[in-house]
């Protein structure tokens, strides 16, 4: 494993839309960016690479944001990478469980902008 | 498509659980699947078995019982039967000395009878005596023969008529005062009987029940006397008219019935076991205690015949059951019947108690299950309509907010109402999500101590654009001091920015808008003053109701769902909180909110 760049995102986002306009985003304000569209290739792309923080949804195909949280492990392997859960989904159940599983924070997409979302991101990298 | 599935899972199951079964399939199912069947089914088993138990241990008591009875009668018969033969081995005696000899002197038979110690051993006799058979002729000489051996009033009883034949008493032992030598055993019909049945049979023989002969007034004289016939030895006896011919008289024994009987019932059975004994319909004897015993309750009385020389003797036996078998047998009866009846209760009862635990624990599982399936296609319902106008917003807001460089004002403007929409329909989205919520009772708050000074006044931050849009002042009367509360920040937040926005929206433009907080020992209380148009009297009812907007001068040119103050009443009540209007159609309206401070 390669050491960690400290602005590399790893976006995890099955919406292409969606996924595409964080890129977007988040290249324009300077970071350097991964994306995965399922929680299945966002652990093969975290194989190769540790992020520094990762922008992850909830439901997705395959492997869900849970599922991932659970695999990736992040107390145990990676202690130092944020995950900012960003999704539409607020079941409180899941928002729970990801917290408990090592997630930094939950945000509902709908409320960020993309200024948000930059100041989002750059908090939680700025917090080390 | 995830939606469609969640729904038809949903509807799915609340409809099997409501509707699912036809009434009469329903019906029948609940009769055999009712809490009440298996108890019902149990309880019935046990009284069965229990009645099983109960008619086999009565039987099995009965049954020690007529055991105990057999064994008490067998012996008492053997008793009688002993002691009568104990008496016949001394008269079978006597027979032998009379044959063995020429002659017995009234002297031999008192050394006789005085070997076998009779007052102490056989009290049962009154006397043993001899009768000899004299002919008429043959009267005077044996009269003679008697006075020479002492018995001076030697005569005939009774004296007349004159007879044949007589078998008078000769000699008798122990000779009390007032025996009767002379008397003619056959004079007396019953003693005849038995006297004759002797002679012809060449067996002991008893007499039926007899009055004895005594001077002496005694009470009770009932008795009988046993014959055992003395024949010439040098004479054949094989037939009946052998043996009338060849008589020569008869040993004989006198009993006293209340004296032979007075030990067949033992001292220490005398509690539980009495008896009358009598012959033909003659009472020959009863016990001391058989006539108190018969009459007590419960007692078992059995009647048995018993052959005794010549006679048939009826026994009554009048049994006590304590005295048969123990208590604890008499007791198992009821003790089984007793045992069964508290389990035909007991267990049933423990399995309807067990059988309520887990169908109200399947009821309330199905209930979660409902509720889960609730929360799950709100929650997805909500994140299918979010999720395309999270896309609208992060384009729109690339552009607006100059990611991809500059735009001219005339495009900036547009783009703000374009995203200020999007924002919109992203409320509402929420607004029908918490509605859905609040109205399936699955809103749980998240508390968390919460600063509402902090709360409030990032509301008005937020809000601060749209204030300016429309030329309002505000005004505010805070507490300089943090207000900590114990609430969901969230969901009161919601509250709060309702009320405010409200007031923004239906003020006339260059209004007033007020925020004043009071606090308490135990309240909060906020106020949002507006100087809008105010509401109608008989409006308020309408007014905390959902999707109700009320008409006005400025309802067509602010938007809103009519859902905004439904969510703010129920979240604010959620809290332990309350919300009062006070308005003046064309001055102004007042929302004055109470939360408690200590909301667990």
């Amino acid at each position: 494993m390669k050491a960690a760049n400290k602005q590399s995102i790893l976006i995890v986002e099955d919406e292409r839309a969606l996924n595409e306009a964080y890129q977007m985003i988040l290249r324009s304000a300077g970071f350097t960016v991964e994306v995965a569209f399922d929680g299945q290739e966002a652990l093969e792309k975290c194989a190769e690479l540790e992020p520094a923080l990762i922008l992850l949804d909830l439901r997705m195909p395959r492997v869900d944001g849970i599922q991932f949280l659970k695999s990736y492990d992040l107390k145990k392997n990676h202690p130092k990478v944020k995950v900012i859960v960003f999704s539409n989904y607020d079941m409180q159940k899941e928002i729970d469980e990801a917290y408990s599983l090592g997630a930094e924070r939950y945000i509902l997409k709908a409320w960020a902008s993309p200024k948000e979302l930059v100041q989002v991101v750059k908090n939680a990298l700025e917090d080390k | 498509m995830v939606l469609i599935r969640h729904m038809t899972r949903m509807r799915h199951i609340t409809k099997r659980w409501r509707h699912g079964m036809r009434p009469m399939v329903r019906r029948a199912w609940g009769m055999y699947h009712s809490l009440h069947f298996p108890p019902a089914v149990i309880c019935a088993a046990i009284l069965a078995l229990t009645a099983l138990g109960w008619i086999s241990t009565r039987h099995g008591l009965q049954h020690d019982i007529n055991v105990a009875e057999d064994t008490r009668i067998t012996a008492t018969e053997h008793l009688v039967e002993s002691q009568l033969n104990s008496y016949e081995e001394i008269l079978s005696g006597g027979v032998g000395l009379f044959q063995g000899s020429d002659e017995v002197t009234r002297s031999d038979w008192q050394h006789y009878i005085a070997a076998f110690n009779v007052t102490q051993d056989y009290p049962g006799a009154q006397a043993f005596g001899y009768a000899r058979v004299t002919t008429s002729d043959e009267l005077p000489d044996l009269t003679a023969y008697m006075q020479a051996q002492g018995v001076a009033d030697f005569a005939i009883q009774p004296s007349s008529p004159a007879r044949d034949v007589y078998a008078p008493v000769v000699y008798t032992q122990p000779e009390r005062p007032g025996v009767m030598f002379g008397f003619d055993m056959l004079s007396e019909p019953t003693r005849r009987m038995a006297v004759l049945e002797a002679r012809d049979t060449n067996r002991a023989i008893i007499t039926q029940p007899i009055t004895l002969m005594a001077k002496t007034s005694q009470k009770n004289l009932t008795g009988f006397n046993m014959y055992v016939p003395y024949y010439d030895i040098a004479q054949p006896i094989q037939t009946t008219a052998q043996r009338q011919a060849a008589i020569k008289g008869y040993v004989f024994a006198s009993f006293r019935a209340n004296i032979f009987f007075k030990n067949i019932v033992a001292s220490d059975q005398a509690k539980t076991m009495g008896l009358s004994i009598r012959a033909g319909a003659t009472p020959l004897y009863a016990s001391g205690n058989y006539a108190s015993l018969i009459k007590q309750h419960g007692i078992l009385q059995v009647t048995r015949p018993l052959q005794v020389y010549g006679q048939t003797w009826t026994i009554t036996y009048a049994f006590n059951r304590h005295g048969l078998v123990s208590q604890p047998q008499l007791n198992r009866p009821a003790g089984v019947l007793f045992a069964g009846i508290f389990m035909a209760i007991m267990v049933p009862l423990i399995v309807w108690l067990l059988l309520r635990a887990r169908s109200s624990e399947l009821l309330m599982q199905k209930e979660r299950d409902i509720e889960l399936a609730k929360d799950e296609l709100l929650s997805l319902a909500s994140h299918q309509l979010r999720t395309p106008a999270t896309g609208v917003k992060q384009y729109l807001g690339m552009v607006l907010q100059g990611f991809l460089g500059p735009v001219v004002p005339e495009q900036h403007l547009i783009l703000e109402k374009a995203y200020a929409s999007n924002d919109r329909q992203l409320h509402v989205i929420n607004e029908i999500l918490h509605l859905a919520k609040i109205d399936a009772g699955r809103i749980v708050l998240a508390r968390q101590n919460t600063n509402l000074r902090d709360l409030l006044h990032d509301i008005m931050h937020e809000q601060q654009s749209d204030l300016k849009n429309a030329g309002h002042k505000l005004t505010t009367h805070i507490p300089k001091q943090p207000i900590m509360l114990n609430v969901d920040a969230h969901m009161l937040r919601m509250a709060f920015e309702n009320l405010l926005s409200n007031a923004i929206k239906y003020t006339h433009r260059g209004g007033k808008i007020t925020i004043t907080v009071r606090q308490t020992a135990t309240e909060v209380h906020i106020s949002i003053q507006d100087t809008g148009v105010g509401i109608a009297q008989e409006d308020f009812p309408k007014l905390f109701k959902q999707f109700s907007r009320l008409p006005n001068e400025m309802s067509q040119q602010v938007g809103g769902t009519g859902v905004g103050l439904y969510l703010a009443k129920h979240l604010i009540e959620l809290h332990g909180g309350s919300i009062r209007v006070t308005s003046s159609l064309g001055h102004g309206t007042t929302f004055s909110v109470t939360l408690p401070k200590n909301a667990a």
